[in-house]
């Protein structure tokens, strides 16, 4: 009776979806092969494996920009696993989510969850704890707070925030928490290296980048520093597929990994020299007459006047009396004379230097922003170039041809260019050939500088930042501390020093590994952590800041997560997160605990959340024009909703380029030339190179003239480039521990990579137990010795928890002194210190 | 094409099958992320016994291998732990490095080798070419992985029993793709019936310039676009002649002469040793 029940229903499954909805054409011939045959019940067993009494579409939330969905597959309450849902309204965006999220259900049930509510009884990260109810940790973190408030000041409670977007309900109450009690708040997207300051500097934005569906339009892609294929992976398809259609995507990188393997070109330069190789491209570019005239006219400071005698643009204050400083002045060819710049005026001149008298009448001499350029960028000849970078004179030439000559190029970089101490010039001066070729503002074009789920493709205002009174302007907010102070202390040249310094007493990471992954590991550890009287961690595993926590709480996984709602710069969906499965052991929402502390603190009724969907419906609601339309119930529905944005694919810049609207820069252009005092003070009014501040051989943070006939005493003493980055297996810590994707990681332990003729000069063999150190720390691990990593760098894959490294931290050699030029305004997670992870030297040697 | 019109254009001449369920894999393309193993891994052999059992692995030629030898010339005895050894170690010196990556799922062969071998005849092959063994009839004598020139088939120590791929049957019963098909991330795998001229990807593999236009599923089901490269379409080691169903475009930045090592053309001629060579590092043992 079974069997034959079983053997129609079988059939009519087949024919009634397979036969309507298949893949690969099955004809008849197929389908009958299909049809269970007599005598291999066995084959039942599979059969069974696959159901599950429910899927639910969700979407996993790490920091890796992918934004996938899964649908979890549920059985006897248990998500078994996650399989691909193949459903993203843009076909192109099919499938999406890689082999972390195929395996997100090990961390759920992973033996290093956080089951309930832990105290420490020995010391920070002896790994002896007390199991307390919740109200004994609320009531606990309560009256420490109120303590350490009453003692230093509620400011000095301070909570970090990483990255909104991954879950903007989640991770955006972490905002609202510390707003309602006046608590302080860090920084993430600058203190992580991965803030693109060159945009800030040059549009006035935080980060603008092109959605990866628009690599279909370009005709020539250079990715620059941006290890795609490893940690891009949900887009990565988007130049191999561009290469099928004959595009040329070239890689530039000092190393040789997936990307390389796959680019039709690698280029090989020397690690933190990238800025002089785009200002060599720029070089070529000017001297073949490729520079898009029209477009650096209308839409760049090209044409405005600036100053001999100081270096300032020339404003309409200079000229006439009550004169505006907000108006900035061109040379116009109609009238032969000065007039005040009008955004994508066609008459203004872009090259020349005249002769001006001021309203004090002196007569100065004043030239285009585009002719300082221009002799800026003669410095910069292919044969200098050559010499700084090692990339020969010849392929310069060609790369910057082929690139001015395409119909439409674009550069997609990463934090290759970014984690440097000058990884602001290295970002201005790749943006330049953007500038200079037409490139930014187009479709299949610009310059997208991807690190980061920072993007909110909705206004969080209300929910992060309360209003005081329905109706007024008011809001409760909370006192911004960047996270870089945090750690390095405060500098002299820091922006307001009085109102952004002060001494920080707790800490709450509000979902992230801070203590685990934190740049300055050995400072943060050793000089910070003793000053803090308290370290609250909710978390979902036992990451390295829980270790070293002294109150631990057990948060829900993302598949126990009631709801939330995701948004990413890689596209521009707005998608639901929805729970599959009850919360495991004593774990609680985000949300729920920050409600619960806030009530005992007396904010609760400001707070107001406590269930995710709530606040969801609110973000939405309050969300402005991006996600007018989109409701909850909407999104309920479709899961995930193209925002309200255009054109798409999306471009910024899009309309600016073509007179729709000017920049919101203070010259309503794209500033290449900046003259705030501190950059004239640096000399970096104009994009140039500086050699790296630590490692470089040559005179450090100098330009190359005065840098080569220097030798840098610190690298002489440790004459390796450090690099501690990303890898496929983890998305920063997390998924580092996940036992079945660490056994496909190469040996499954951290290995110090290096070059086998540098291993050779040291005597270490691959295997070896070596150690990499300098004067900040060290860290030991095994040999590997590959031909991938260039002579004159070590590499470590970074992630690690703390249990898993056999001595020291990957992070310990790592320090980062702060740039002036990021301190010149304080905007947070818009201009702040962007830490140079990369910019690190260090030796090695057998342990 | 007579490799084609031989096997695939008239039933199977030894099993009968009418039908030959195969796959065409852009290595080119391949982004070495391994979701179609945790993919496979996740759905399949999440059990005990199959902690180190890939039905479907990727390695980084040419010095990864899995699983490896380690000394023994009995495949019983070979070392199936450390899957991706050598992930990401080129070949070559700079500027000249090259590496690809190998996925590999079992090739449900038109003349499996390990079927006759099998002493219980707990191995049959289905009437749509799905090499499959009986986990009920299996008594874990293990000729079958001894004789598999691809080694893809794995001893569960739990069940006692031979394991391999299923080519996810059923989930094609259902009308969706195999698990490493429906989640390449690098959108480089196309499945379907290689018996059927008339199929996308019998079409492709014959048109070698075909791959270049986007992968249109003829009907509405949840697949996905799909540009592959053109280029010569071959099967990774088909000198050990059992008619792999898995087909390879061979990856573009290898010195052709290597690509030849792993697809030769198995009518120009065979090749007369396993190729991989050593590795350039050694990790100690255990």
């Amino acid at each position: 009776m079974r069997k034959i029940s079983r053997r129609t229903f079988l059939k009519g499954s087949i024919y009634s979806t397979a036969a309507l909805s298949s893949p690969f054409l099955l004809k008849k011939a197929s389908l009958s092969a299909l049809e269970q045959k007599e005598g291999h019940n066995w084959e039942d067993w599979h059969r069974s494996q696959i159901e599950g009494e429910k899927i639910v579409r969700t979407v996993d939330l790490p920091n890796c920009t992918g934004a996938c969905a899964w649908n979890v597959v549920v059985k006897d309450g248990v998500a078994i696993r996650a399989d691909q849902p193949n459903d993203y309204p843009d076909d192109q965006y099919n499938p999406r989510g890689c082999m972390k999220g195929r395996t997100y259900y090990k961390r759920v049930y992973g033996p290093d969850r956080v089951k309930f509510p832990m105290k420490r009884v020995g010391e920070r990260g002896s790994g002896l704890w007390k199991r307390i109810s919740w109200d004994e940790a609320f009531d606990f973190i309560a009256s420490e707070i109120k303590r350490i408030s009453q003692k230093y000041g509620s400011k000095t409670v301070w909570i970090y925030p990483p990255v909104p977007a991954t879950g903007l309900v989640k991770q955006g109450a972490g905002f609202r928490f510390a707003s309602v009690n006046s608590f302080g708040i860090g920084t993430f997207y600058n203190w992580y290296g991965d803030l693109p300051l060159a945009h800030p500097i040059t549009w006035n934005v935080q980060t603008e980048e092109h959605e990866f569906l628009d690599v279909i339009n370009t005709k020539y892609a250079i990715i620059w520093g941006s290890d795609m294929l490893e940690t891009r992976k949900a887009d990565a398809h988007f130049f191999t597929d561009a290469q099928v259609r004959g595009v040329k995507v070239l890689y530039i990188s000092p190393y040789y990994d997936s990307t390389a393997a796959m680019s039709d070109e690698w280029i090989r330069p020397r690690p933190g020299t990238d800025a002089a190789l785009a200002m060599g491209f720029s070089h070529v570019i000017v001297k073949k007459g490729l520079v898009k005239g029209d477009y650096v006219k209308k839409t760049t400071c090209g044409p405005l006047l600036v100053r001999k005698d100081n270096g300032k643009y020339l404003k309409e204050a200079d000229l006439v009396s009550g004169g505006s400083t907000k108006n900035f002045i061109v040379w116009d060819t109609a009238i032969k004379g000065p007039k005040v710049d009008e955004y994508y005026s066609d008459t203004a001149a872009l090259e020349g230097t005249y002769s001006i008298i001021t309203v004090k009448g002196e007569r100065l001499q004043c030239s285009t922003a585009y002719t300082l350029l221009l002799e800026k960028i003669k410095e910069y000849d292919p044969k200098t170039v050559s010499e700084i970078t090692g990339v020969s004179a010849k392929d310069i030439e060609r790369i910057a041809t082929e690139y001015g000559l395409a119909e439409v190029a674009s550069i997609w970089a990463g934090t290759g260019i970014n984690h440097w101490y000058h990884g602001d010039l290295m970002g201005r001066a790749t943006i330049l050939m953007g500038i200079l070729t037409g490139n930014v503002g187009q479709q299949g074009g610009g310059v997208s500088p991807w690190a980061g789920q920072y993007r909110m493709r909705l206004s969080p205002m209300d929910y992060f930042f309360p209003l005081k009174e329905e109706g007024k302007p008011d809001r409760y907010r909370p006192i911004p501390l960047d996270t870089a102070y945090v750690v390095h202390g405060p500098t002299e040249t820091m922006a307001d020093k009085e109102k952004l310094w002060r001494q920080i007493r707790a800490i709450w990471p509000a979902g992230g590994n801070l203590l685990g992954q934190a740049s300055d590991q050995s400072k943060f550890i050793k000089e910070v952590l003793p000053k803090i009287e308290l370290i609250v961690v909710p978390e979902i595993q036992m990451s390295t800041t829980a270790q070293l926590a002294d109150i631990v709480l057990p948060v829900v996984s993302w598949y126990e997560l009631p709801m939330d709602i995701t948004t990413t710069p890689t596209h521009m969906y707005i998608q639901l997160v929805q729970g599959s499965i009850k919360p495991l052991y004593e774990a609680k929402t985000d949300l729920e605990i920050y409600y619960e502390v806030c009530k005992r603190l007396g904010t609760g009724d400001i707070f107001r959340f406590k269930e995710t969907e709530e606040a969801s419906d609110y973000l939405l609601k309050t969300g402005g024009p991006l996600v007018k339309g989109i409701t909850l119930d909407r999104l309920k529905n479709e899961k995930c909703i193209r925002v309200n944005a255009s054109p798409n694919p999306f471009a910024p810049f899009y309309n600016e380029v073509r007179g729709k609207g000017k920049f919101t820069t203070a010259t309503g252009r794209q500033e290449f030339y900046k003259d705030e005092n501190r950059f004239l003070e640096y000399k970096e009014q104009l994009p140039v190179h500086k050699e790296p501040h630590k490692a470089t051989p040559y005179g450090p943070s100098k330009e190359w003239k005065e840098a080569k006939e220097e030798r840098n005493p610190l690298f002489q003493k440790y004459p390796l480039v450090y690099l501690a980055r990303h890898c496929r297996w983890s998305i920063h810590s997390s998924w580092r521990t996940t036992e079945a994707l660490v056994k496909l990681d190469d040996t499954g332990e951290p290995l110090l990579e290096m070059n086998p003729s540098d291993a050779e000069k040291r005597g270490i063999k691959a295997g070896d137990w070596a150690v990499a150190y300098n004067e900040f720390g060290y860290v030991k691990a095994r040999a590997k010795l590959r031909e991938s990593v260039p002579p004159g760098a070590v590499l470590i894959y970074f992630g690690w928890w703390r249990h898993q490294i056999q001595e020291g931290h990957w992070n310990a050699p790592v320090s980062n002194p702060i740039n002036p030029i990021h301190e010149i305004y304080f905007n947070p997670n818009v201009w702040g210190p962007v830490s140079g992870h990369f910019d690190q030297v260090c030796e090695v040697k057998r342990a | 094409m007579s490799i084609w019109e031989k096997y695939y254009s008239k039933p199977n001449p030894v099993y009968g099958n009418k039908v030959q369920f195969g796959m065409l894999i852009d290595i080119s393309k391949c982004l070495g992320c391994h979701t179609c193993s945790m993919a496979c891994k996740s759905t399949w052999t999440d059990n005990p016994g199959q902690e180190d059992m890939y039905w479907n692995n990727v390695n980084t030629k040419p010095y990864g291998k899995y699983p490896r030898e380690k000394g023994s010339k009995d495949p019983v005895l070979y070392d199936y732990k450390n899957s991706n050894l050598y992930e990401d170690t080129p070949m070559g010196k700079y500027p000249n490095l090259w590496q690809f990556y190998l996925p590999r799922p079992c090739n449900h062969c038109a003349t499996p080798a390990c079927l006759p071998a099998c002493p219980t005849r707990a191995i049959y092959k289905r009437a749509d070419g799905i090499v499959l063994i009986d986990q009920n009839k299996c008594q874990g004598y293990q000729y079958c992985i001894k004789a598999c020139p691809y080694k893809k088939i794995y001893y569960n120590k739990a069940t006692k029993t031979g394991q391999k791929c299923i080519m996810c049957y059923p989930l094609l019963e259902k009308g969706r793709e195999p698990q490493c098909v429906s989640s390449c991330t690098g959108k480089i795998r196309i499945f379907g019936d290689l018996m059927d001229p008339n199929s996308t990807i019998s079409q492709i593999i014959r048109d070698p310039e075909k791959g270049a236009r986007p992968y249109r599923p003829e009907s509405k089901f949840k697949a996905v676009h799909r540009y592959l490269n053109k280029g010569e379409r071959r099967q990774y080691r088909p000198d050990w002649g059992t008619i792999p169903s898995i087909w390879y475009i061979p990856p573009k930045n290898v010195p052709p002469e290597e690509a030849e090592k792993y697809f030769g053309h198995a009518l120009k001629g065979l090749i007369s040793e396993p190729y991989t060579p050593e590795g350039p590092i050694k990790f100690p043992e255990g």
